[in-house]
C-alpha cells in the first residue's frame, strides 16, 4: 500500500478515499473501490449497431449483457489496443453495470481528500476527472466512475 | 384483521375463482350440468369462506347470500334457468367489485340481493339465515340480507322440517335406532354443517344450558346454546364437503396440490437454466475440441447432459405455460353482453383453448384480444336485418381459434361480418394525408393503415366499416411481445385478424445469421425462407432502391451490412444470402454473410444495463459465451426507411 493514511473519513469533500488505478498507455487512473464490481480478463466484445466510438460492444458476463466503454477514446486518447495485460473493469453504478476496457490494473491508492488536488483549469481538463492525486513520482488521475458509466448509457437513444 | 398479504393472496386467488364461477355460469346457460354446478357452488363457497378469514366482511356475507341460492341450484330445489343465470352473473359481477376492494353501494347491491331472494321465493324457498362471522359483536348490516330470525332455511333438503334447537336434539347413542335413517341423516348433517368439533358438540348436548366452549372458552357465545354458525369460516366447509362425499359415495376432494409461486423466482429459475444450457453448448464445445479417446465416457456423459438440460428447459419454460382458455373465458360474457347490448345476433365458438401460452404473454394479450372481439361485434358484424338482407344468417359468427404453430401461437379472432372497406379506408388516409393519392397501394398497405396510431374512421367510417379505432392499441401490444398481427378481409365476407406470438417472451426461435463476422439472431416467426441469389436477381430501382427477385415475388432490399456500419461481402452478392422477412406487414429482404443455423435463444435485454438500440430487440449469449445481437424485423424494416430517406434527402441537397 502506497501512501498509506489513517482512513479519515472525507465526508466533508464527499470524495472517496480508495481508488483503483489502472493504466492508459503511460498514464494512471483511477476510480472509487466502491464502484468496482469486479476485475475480468478480456473477452469477445459485440459491436453495436449506431453506437459511438467511445462504446466498444457488449460483453457477456455470467449471463447478463454489459456494455463496454473504451475509455481511451472517452478522454481523447487513441484507440485501445488489447494486449495481454488488457483487462475490463466493471463498475456497479446506480443499478447498472459497465465496463471500462483499460490497459493494465495497477493498484489500490488511499487518498484524503485534503492530498486530492483539483483538476488543471488550463489544458482541455475532461469533465470526467474528479481530481489529481500525487504519488511518489507521478500523478494518478481520479476519475468520477458514475459519469464515466453514464456514457455507455446515455448514449443510448 | 386485516393482513394485507392474506388479502392480496386471497384477491389472486378469488380472481380465479371468479372466472370459474362467470365460464360455469355461462356453461349451465347453454347445458345443465352436475358437475358444472359443484364447480360453481365450491367457487362461491370459496370466495365466502376466504372473505370471511382475510377480514372482507362484506363480500363474505353477499357472497353467503349467493352461495345459499347456489345451493339450491345444487339440490335441485333450483333450476338454473335463464333467470336464475341472469341473477348469478350478476353477482359475480358484484363480487368481483368487492374483490377489487371496490365495495358497490347499496344500489347496486340492492337489485341484485332482491333478485336473489326473488329466484328463492318463487320456489317457496326462504332467504338466506344470515351468516355470523366469528368475532363480530354485530349481526351482519348484509348486503342486503333481509334478516329473517328464526328462520333456518339451512336446511338444503327443502323438504324436511325445520331444524331443532341444539338442546333438542339427543346424543347420537340415546337416538332411537328405528329412526328413520334419513331423519338421522339430516339432523346430524345439519349437525355438522353448523358445529365445532363432536367433542364439542356432546358436551354441549349433554347440558342444554352450558355455554359453549368456542375456540376462546373465556367468551361465551351468549344466549343460544347452540354454537354460532361457524366458529371459523373454513372448518365448516370442509365438513360439508366430507359429508356430501361419503353421501354420494363420490370420491373425495383432493388436497391442494398446486402451489402458488411469485413469478419473480420462477423467471430467476428459467434464467439460471438459461445459463445452464449456454454453459453446457461450452462444454459440449470444449470436449469436441480435445483429445477423447483416453476418457471415451467423457463424451457420452456430455451427451447424457444435453438431454437432460433440455428436458430442464422445457419443464421450467413449461411451468409459466398457461392454457389460453383462462382468458377466453371472459369473451364468452362480452359476446354475450355486448351483442344484446348492440343488437347484433351472434354465437361466439372458442376452438384452441388447450393451446399454451407463457402466462406474461397470455396477461398482455388480455386487453387487445377484448379489443378485438368488442370491435368484431361492434363494427364488423351486420345488424340481423342487414344480414337477412345480405342473404347471411341472422345469426353471426365469431370465432375466436388458437393454435401452435412451429414454436409459435396464432390467435385467429374471425366474423363474418361486412369486412373492411378498401377505399373508404384509402380514401381516409389520404385525407390524413398518412398515403400519397398518386402511387398505386396493394391490399395488404391499405389494411395495414387500419393500425395506424392517428388513424381514426371513427366519424365517417364507422357505420360502414368502423374499425380503426384504437387498433394501433392492438398492434404495439403485440409486437411488445414480439408477435405480428395482420389483416385479412373480404367484403361482405368477414374480417379475420390474425395474431402470431412467440409462445414464451423468454425463449425465441431464431435463424442464426451471419455479417461480417458478427452472428445476429432472426425470430423465426418472421423468416419466410432464405435463398442464395444471383447478382442478376438484385436490381437498383430508379428511386435507388435495391430490390431482389426472389422466385416470383420482388422484394424490397435491405442490406444488414450496410445499414449497421459493418463491413460485409459487399458488393458480392453471389456470396451473400437473402432471407425474406415478413414482419406482419409486408415483405422485405435481407442481405447476410451467411445462415449459421437455426437456435433456440435464451433472450436477453440489452436496456438493463445499456439501452434500446434501434433494429434489435434484445440479445442472447451463443454456446462460445458470446453476445449475438437479436434483430427486430419491423424495427428493422423502419431503420431502412429512415435510413434510405435521410440519404436521398442529403444527396438532394448536394
Amino acid at each position: 500500500m502506497h501512501e498509506t493514511s489513517n482512513n479519515s473519513p472525507t465526508l466533508a469533500s464527499g470524495l472517496p478515499t480508495k481508488y483503483l488505478t489502472f493504466f492508459l498507455g503511460e498514464e494512471e487512473f483511477g476510480v472509487d473501490i466502491l464502484s468496482v464490481q469486479e476485475i475480468r480478463g478480456l473477452s469477445a466484445t459485440t459491436r453495436l449497431p449506431g453506437a459511438p466510438e467511445t462504446v466498444r460492444g457488449v460483453i457477456n458476463l455470467r449471463g447478463v449483457i454489459v456494455p463496454v466503454v473504451d475509455l481511451r477514446i472517452r478522454l481523447g486518447l487513441s484507440p485501445s489496443v488489447s494486449t495481454a495485460t488488457s483487462v475490463v473493469i466493471v463498475l456497479g453504478i446506480e443499478g447498472r453495470m459497465v465496463g471500462l476496457h483499460v490497459d493494465a490494473v495497477s493498484d489500490v491508492l488511499d487518498v484524503e481528500a485534503s492530498e486530492i488536488q483539483p483538476p488543471p483549469e488550463l489544458g482541455g481538463g475532461s469533465p470526467d476527472v474528479l481530481g489529481m492525486a500525487r504519488r511518489t513520482e507521478s500523478l494518478v488521475v481520479l476519475l468520477d466512475a458514475a459519469r464515466v458509466a453514464r456514457v455507455a448509457t446515455s448514449v443510448a437513444a | 384483521m386485516r393482513n394485507e398479504d392474506d388479502i392480496a393472496l386471497f384477491q389472486e386467488e378469488a380472481a380465479e375463482l371468479i372466472e370459474s364461477l362467470e365460464g360455469g355460469l355461462l356453461a349451465l346457460e347453454q347445458e345443465r350440468s352436475d358437475e358444472v354446478i359443484n364447480s360453481v357452488f365450491r367457487a362461491i363457497h370459496t370466495i365466502k369462506g376466504g372473505a370471511g378469514l382475510v377480514g372482507m366482511d362484506e363480500l363474505a356475507y353477499f357472497a353467503h347470500d349467493v352461495e345459499h341460492l347456489m345451493q339450491h341450484v345444487r339440490d335441485g330445489a333450483v333450476e338454473p334457468d335463464d333467470d336464475v343465470i341472469e341473477v348469478l352473473l350478476g353477482a359475480t359481477d358484484l363480487v368481483r367489485m368487492f374483490v377489487a376492494e371496490n365495495v358497490p353501494d347499496a344500489d347496486a347491491t340492492q337489485p341484485v340481493m332482491r333478485a336473489l331472494h326473488a329466484a328463492l321465493a318463487r320456489r317457496g324457498l326462504k332467504p338466506p339465515k344470515p351468516l355470523e362471522l366469528p368475532g363480530r359483536s354485530v349481526a351482519p348490516p348484509s348486503a342486503g340480507a333481509q334478516a329473517n330470525e328464526g328462520q333456518s332455511a339451512r336446511d338444503a333438503n327443502g323438504g324436511t322440517p325445520p331444524v331443532p334447537r341444539a338442546f333438542e336434539v339427543p346424543m347420537f347413542s340415546v337416538m332411537p335406532p328405528d329412526g328413520s335413517a334419513d331423519a338421522v341423516r339430516a339432523k346430524w348433517g345439519f349437525l355438522f354443517n353448523s358445529s365445532p368439533p363432536p367433542a364439542q358438540l356432546e358436551q354441549s348436548m349433554e347440558d342444554p344450558n352450558a355455554t359453549h366452549p368456542a375456540s376462546e372458552p373465556t367468551t361465551p357465545s351468549g344466549e343460544s346454546a347452540f354454537p354460532a354458525a361457524g366458529d371459523s369460516i373454513a372448518a365448516p366447509v370442509r365438513v360439508i364437503e366430507r359429508k356430501r362425499a361419503v353421501a354420494t359415495e363420490s370420491k373425495p376432494e383432493p388436497a391442494s396440490t398446486t402451489v402458488r409461486v411469485p413469478l419473480e423466482k420462477l423467471d430467476r429459475l428459467v434464467n439460471l437454466v438459461g445459463e445452464l444450457v449456454i454453459a453446457h453448448a461450452t462444454i459440449a464445445q470444449l470436449v469436441g475440441q480435445v483429445d477423447t479417446t483416453r476418457v471415451p465416457a467423457l463424451v457420452e456423459s456430455v451427451g447424457v447432459m444435453e438431454r437432460h438440460c433440455r428436458e430442464l428447459q422445457e419443464r421450467v419454460l413449461g411451468v409459466r405455460m398457461l392454457p389460453i382458455e383462462t382468458t377466453f373465458g371472459r369473451f364468452q360474457r362480452l359476446a354475450r353482453d355486448l351483442g344484446a347490448a348492440c343488437g347484433k345476433r351472434l354465437e361466439l365458438t372458442l376452438e384452441g383453448g388447450e393451446t399454451e401460452l407463457d402466462k406474461t404473454v397470455l396477461e398482455s394479450m388480455t386487453d387487445p384480444l377484448t379489443h378485438l372481439v368488442r370491435n368484431a361485434i361492434d363494427h364488423g358484424l351486420e345488424s340481423p336485418e342487414e344480414r337477412r338482407a345480405a342473404g347471411k344468417p341472422e345469426v353471426a359468427k365469431l370465432v375466436i381459434r388458437a393454435a401452435q404453430k412451429s414454436g409459435n401461437v396464432r390467435i385467429e379472432i374471425s366474423d363474418d361480418g361486412r369486412g373492411l372497406d378498401r377505399d373508404r379506408i384509402l380514401a381516409k388516409a389520404a385525407k390524413q394525408g398518412l398515403v400519397d393519392t398518386g402511387e398505386p397501394i396493394d391490399d395488404a398497405s391499405v389494411f395495414a393503415l387500419v393500425f395506424r396510431p392517428g388513424f381514426s374512421t371513427r366519424d365517417e367510417v364507422s357505420s360502414l366499416s368502423g374499425r380503426g379505432v384504437g387498433l394501433d392499441v392492438v398492434k404495439s401490444a403485440v409486437e411488445k411481445l414480439k408477435g405480428t398481427v395482420s389483416i385479412h378481409t373480404e367484403r361482405g365476407v368477414g374480417t379475420t385478424f390474425r395474431i402470431t406470438l412467440p409462445l414464451t417472451m423468454a425463449i425465441l426461435d431464431g435463424l442464426a445469421l451471419e455479417v461480417a463476422g458478427q452472428v445476429y439472431v432472426l425470430p423465426l416467426v418472421a423468416v419466410v425462407e432464405s435463398v442464395r441469389v444471383d447478382a442478376k436477381r438484385i436490381r437498383r430501382l430508379a428511386n435507388r432502391q435495391e430490390v431482389a427477385e426472389v422466385r416470383d415475388g420482388l422484394h424490397p432490399l435491405v442490406r444488414l451490412g450496410e445499414l449497421f456500419g459493418t463491413p460485409s461481402h459487399g458488393d458480392d452478392p453471389a456470396r451473400c444470402i437473402v432471407v425474406i422477412v415478413d414482419d406482419g406487414v409486408r415483405r422485405y429482404s435481407l442481405l447476410v454473410d451467411d445462415v449459421v443455423g437455426q437456435y433456440q435463444v435464451v433472450v436477453k435485454s440489452l436496456e438493463t444495463n445499456y439501452g434500446r438500440v434501434a433494429g434489435l430487440s434484445g440479445a442472447t449469449i451463443l454456446g462460445d459465451g458470446r453476445v449475438a445481437l437479436i434483430l427486430d424485423p419491423i424495427a428493422l424494416a423502419d431503420l431502412a426507411r429512415t435510413r434510405a430517406r435521410a440519404s436521398a434527402q442529403a444527396e438532394a441537397a448536394e
